[in-house]
């Protein structure tokens, strides 16, 4: 993160490359996949959360440039070949669990694998103790050590042995020491100033601590000469022999005390000539120098070169002379088998170097075989990852085009994609409805392909789309008469690249039908709406007016404007607000239609009777969308309701006036002839009240029907027991039918909560009509049987009974059942008809049961309610 | 003797209610309206016989009329009338009982009977 963090922004960013590794195999699978739960993240600051970390779940996965910057591979520093060329490498506590000889061969391992200069970044308790030679500290506290850039010493062998093992090839003497002169190349200042020092400057050599040359000037040459046997490096044996002596000792000392040793006054035989030079070792003494370490030799002639060796040679005394040739002799002889003696041990330790020089050659070529061999493995095991994936999307990719493919051919719109230069690149089978397009049209033009469209700026419309990047839209007709929405929209691929249009036709013709029929049945609608007398007006759900008809409107008499939006509370008494509202919620609640008779408010205040019919309309799934009304003015009818109401209240009362004093006039008669005890004047009397009883009768039926008309039947329930009245109207009617014998069967029944005197009228009435229909007189059975929910009273006669016809209507107003052995001219044809309404008005049954000759049982039933059991 | 004052506008009826109570052995006194009630221009009875439709105040407010005040509130008072809900108004104005028009003679000589 934070490599890519400091990369980022850098105009030629380095390429960072990371390599991860570890012994354990699970470890590794681990760190590939780039999870990490929620208390890993805990340490990370959001923004890199944010920025480097993609949220799954509840763990966090790495964003694909960090993890694509990091290889992964199973790798032991100790036994593997190492990597090579590294920047840094930072291995931080691991260094603890090892000895020293392990950790020794783990800093010369991380040597070969830095670049010079580059970074070892350790733990806070380790350090390069014991590879100071490999290692200068950069940072001491946070244990970042740098690489040194020398050469490096022999580099550890991975213990993984070779699988092959080649027979080190002995390599014969090195005899030709003609070094062939460098190539003439173009020389920078540096190398000018190198080689004008090499001319001008004393021949010197550098050496390592191990005496080994590792650079040497151009005319150092002369004072070294090459031996037989193996080639060897080291100063002290390239040395020309006069030289040895003085240089082992001075480099020696230079080692032993850090300081600079100069030898003075060394002969040297150059073949030709003899020479006097003096040896300067100067070894690097500063601390923290790159060259640390190193030695520099320095050969200077010396100034005073033959003087002293003739003064040498001039003090020779003859004995002494002897001897000193004697010794001089023994000391050549000396010399030689001391020489001969190193010379062996040399050559042994040459050859045995050289075994180990070629061994170790092949092991660092075996090495850098596995390193590469472990880099190719984990770049393997990445490409084997990614072409997993690569699978899957694959996969993905098939199916997302199979689904594609079907949707292309289950739509039937039709499709056609082009190119920016309208060339044909994807069409689907609804298309060819209007362009005959055969596969083989693919990549042609489209203006190239005949079509049946009736419009000819197609290609205009997809140059607009193109340079505007707006949709058209359009409705186009083909010559066959199908009508088609074409879109035309840009093809934004997914980087949001303009890449053609997409033309679409969608077909509509089916729909336009149907628009059309509704148009045209929506006019047909209108113009009902408009002429027909009622008025019919919509209502929403609130109660507001959608619509008004003109017929509305005029009785109502506001404009069609002012009504719209106006509630039919606005319209309504405020007395009626209430039950309006009531009814108004029921109708929506059973969405059925229903019928009112209302008044409204007109726009001068006057009062509008109207029947109104309200009908819910739903929508498709049958949830109520408004309310459509059809009002008829009734007022005129109302009106003239209230008259002839206020007629029949006024005549039945005007006619009750006199009634009432005539009865009472001819009752006070009767009592009066009753006790003058002349009888035949009695029974005329008696005759003419019982007239006036039918008056009064035929006054109260004409009242009472007047009153179901209007629904002003009002009733007055009370609690009382039935079979207590039945018992009381049997007596009275007994009274007036000698010929009959009514007899009661009465079951134990429940007290019913009802209008006593109006089931007293019903009772009355089945009693009179059992007692009219059955001339010849007998008996008159009256029951009473409780049903469980109710009570049910059954009068039956044995007189002529009635048809089928007689009895579907004999509860209809006016009707009268007409037949030759009954006397009927009396009667309004209203007595059943008012007891149907009484019943009905109490909830109950009412029926009867008929076959002509075997008389009539009429029967009501009355509900019990919470009321009557109470009482 | 029992009073009993009858306010009835028919002339027929007045006339032959004021025969049949007489004859059961009342004293009865007569108005055509019910102005003279208002007035205090009588004697209280033993029973009033009021007629629903009076010319002028109606009977039923003269009922009440006679409800609310001290002297009259605890005399019977029976409502006449060809209505045939005159009983629920009846109950409504206060009035102890009622007759419905046409009524038969022993009807109403019960009633008076019952209240007196």
């Amino acid at each position: 993160m934070v490599c890519a963090e400091k990369t980022m922004g850098m105009t030629d960013a380095p390429k960072v490359q990371i390599f991860a590794t570890d012994i354990d195999e699970q470890a590794i699978t681990q760190a590939r996949e780039g999870f990490y739960t929620l208390n890993d993240a805990a340490d990370v600051s959001p923004e890199r959360l944010s920025r480097f970390f993609n949220k799954e779940g509840n763990r966090y996965r790495i964003r694909r440039e960090i993890r694509e910057m990091i290889l992964f591979a199973n790798h032991n520093f100790i036994k593997d070949p190492p990597f090579s060329r590294l920047d840094l490498v930072a291995c931080r506590n691991v260094l603890i669990y090892l000895n020293r000889t392990a950790q020794e061969r783990v800093m010369e391992t991380f040597h070969f694998a830095l670049n010079p200069s580059g970074f070892l970044f350790l733990g806070s308790s380790e350090s390069v103790d014991g590879s100071h030679d490999l290692y200068t500290a950069y940072n001491k506290e946070y244990r970042i050590y740098k690489s040194r850039s020398i050469a490096p010493r022999a580099y550890p062998i991975p213990e993984s042995i070779p699988a092959l093992r080649y027979e080190t090839p002995k390599i014969e003497a090195y005899t030709n020491d003609i070094v062939p002169p460098p190539a003439m190349e173009r020389l920078t200042f540096g190398d000018l100033h190198q080689q004008l020092l090499e001319e001008y400057g004393p021949p010197s050599l550098v050496v390592n601590e191990e005496y080994e040359i590792v650079h040497l000037s151009e005319r150092a040459g002369r004072y070294l000469q090459v031996t037989g046997g193996e080639p060897s490096k080291n100063l002290l044996k390239l040395i020309k022999d006069e030289l040895r002596l003085e240089l082992r000792s001075a480099l020696y000392q230079a080692v032993q005390r850090h300081s600079a040793v100069d030898a003075k006054g060394l002969k040297v035989n150059l073949g030709d000539r003899i020479e006097t030079i003096d040896i300067h070792v100067r070894p690097v003494l500063r601390d923290g120098d790159k060259a640390m370490g190193f030695i520099l030799v320095l050969f200077e002639r010396s100034e005073s070169d033959t003087a002293t060796t003739e003064v040498i040679v001039s003090s020779d005394e003859p004995v002494a002379r002897h001897l000193e040739d004697e010794l001089i002799r023994l000391k050549a002889q000396l010399r030689i088998s001391a020489e001969q003696h190193e010379f062996h041990i040399e050559e042994l330790k040459a050859s045995n170097e050289e075994l180990q020089a070629m061994n170790e050659e092949l092991r660092s070529a075996a090495e850098e075989l596995e390193t590469s061999r472990e880099e190719l493995q984990s770049i393997n095991e990445e490409l084997r990852t990614v072409n997993q994936e690569l699978k899957i999307k694959i996969e993905e990719t098939s199916l997302s085009s199979n689904n594609l493919q079907n949707l292309i051919n289950s739509t039937n719109i039709g499709t056609i994609f082009l190119d920016q230069r309208f060339r044909i690149v994807l069409y689907t089978p609804a298309a060819r409805e209007i362009f005959n397009l055969i596969p083989a049209d693919y990549g042609r033009l489209l203006s190239d392909i005949t079509h049946r469209l009736e419009y000819e700026d197609l290609l205009k419309d997809a140059e607009v789309v193109l340079s505007t990047l707006q949709t058209v839209e359009r409705e186009v007709t083909t010559t066959e008469g199908s009508t088609y929405i074409m879109r035309i929209l840009p093809y934004r691929t997914a980087e949001d690249r303009i890449s053609g249009v997409v033309v679409t036709f969608n077909d509509i013709t089916a729909r336009m039908k149907i628009e059309y029929a509704q148009r045209e049945s929506e006019e047909k609608f209108r113009v009902i709406v408009n002429q027909t007398p009622v008025g019919i007006c919509g209502i929403d759900l609130d109660a507001n007016f959608t619509f008004a008809n003109q017929r509305l409107c005029q009785r109502l008499g506001y404009n069609e404007s002012e009504i719209i939006g106006k509630n039919l509370e606005q319209l309504t008494y405020a007395e009626d607000v209430d039950d309006n509202i009531r009814l108004f919620r029921q109708i929506i609640m059973d969405k059925r239609s229903f019928e009112v008779e209302k008044r409204l408010i007109r726009k001068d205040h006057s009062t509008m009777w109207a029947n109104i019919s309200m009908s819910v309309i739903s929508n498709p799934v049958g949830k109520p969308q408004s309310v459509l009304a059809v009002l008829q003015d009734i007022s005129e009818r109302k009106a003239l309701d209230q008259q002839k109401e206020e007629f029949m209240t006024i005549a039945s009362h005007e006619l009750k006036t006199p009634v009432t004093s005539i009865k009472a006039y001819v009752e006070l008669l009767q009592r009066m002839l009753e006790d003058t005890n002349e009888t035949e004047h009695v029974v005329m009397v008696q005759k003419l009240n019982k007239q006036v009883d039918r008056l009064t009768e035929l006054i109260r039926s004409l009242l009472d029907t007047t009153r179901i008309v209007k629904g002003k039947l009002q009733l007055q329930p009370e609690t009382f027991d039935l079979n207590e009245l039945v018992k009381e109207t049997a007596e009275e009617l007994q009274r007036v039918a000698p010929k009959h014998t009514i007899k009661l069967e009465l079951d134990r029944v429940l007290n019913v909560f009802a209008d006593r005197e109006r089931i007293g009228q019903v009772l009355i009435n089945f009693l009179s009509n059992a007692i009219r229909y059955s001339p010849a007189g007998g008996d008159i059975v009256v029951s009473s049987v409780d049903e469980g929910d109710g009570a049910i009273v059954r009068v039956r006669d044995f007189g002529i009974g009635m048809t089928k016809e007689v009895k579907e209507r004999v509860f209809e107003r006016f009707y009268r059942y007409n037949d030759a052995r009954i006397n009927t001219s009396s009667g309004l044809g209203l007595g059943l008809y008012i007891a149907a309404e009484i019943l009905q008005q109490h909830q109950g049954a009412i029926g009867v049961e008929s076959q002509p000759g075997d008389g009539a049982m009429f029967y009501f039933k009355l509900f019990y309610d919470h009321k009557s059991q109470e009482g | 003797m029992k009073n009993i004052i009858i306010a009835e506008d028919d002339p027929a009826i007045q006339d032959v209610t004021k025969l049949i109570l007489e004859k059961a052995g009342y004293h009865v006194a007569t108005f055509p309206n019910g102005e003279p009630l208002l007035k205090h221009e009588y004697e209280i009875p033993d029973v009033f016989i009021l007629d629903k439709l009076l010319p002028g105040v109606d009977g039923l407010d003269i009922c009440r009329y006679l409800k609310s005040k001290e002297e009259t509130r605890d005399i019977p008072v029976i409502m006449l009338s060809a209505s045939p809900n005159i009983n629920t108004l009846a109950k409504d104005a206060g009035a102890d009982d009622f007759l419905e028009k046409p009524f038969k003679i022993q009807d109403l000589i019960n009633i008076v009977q019952k209240h007196c």
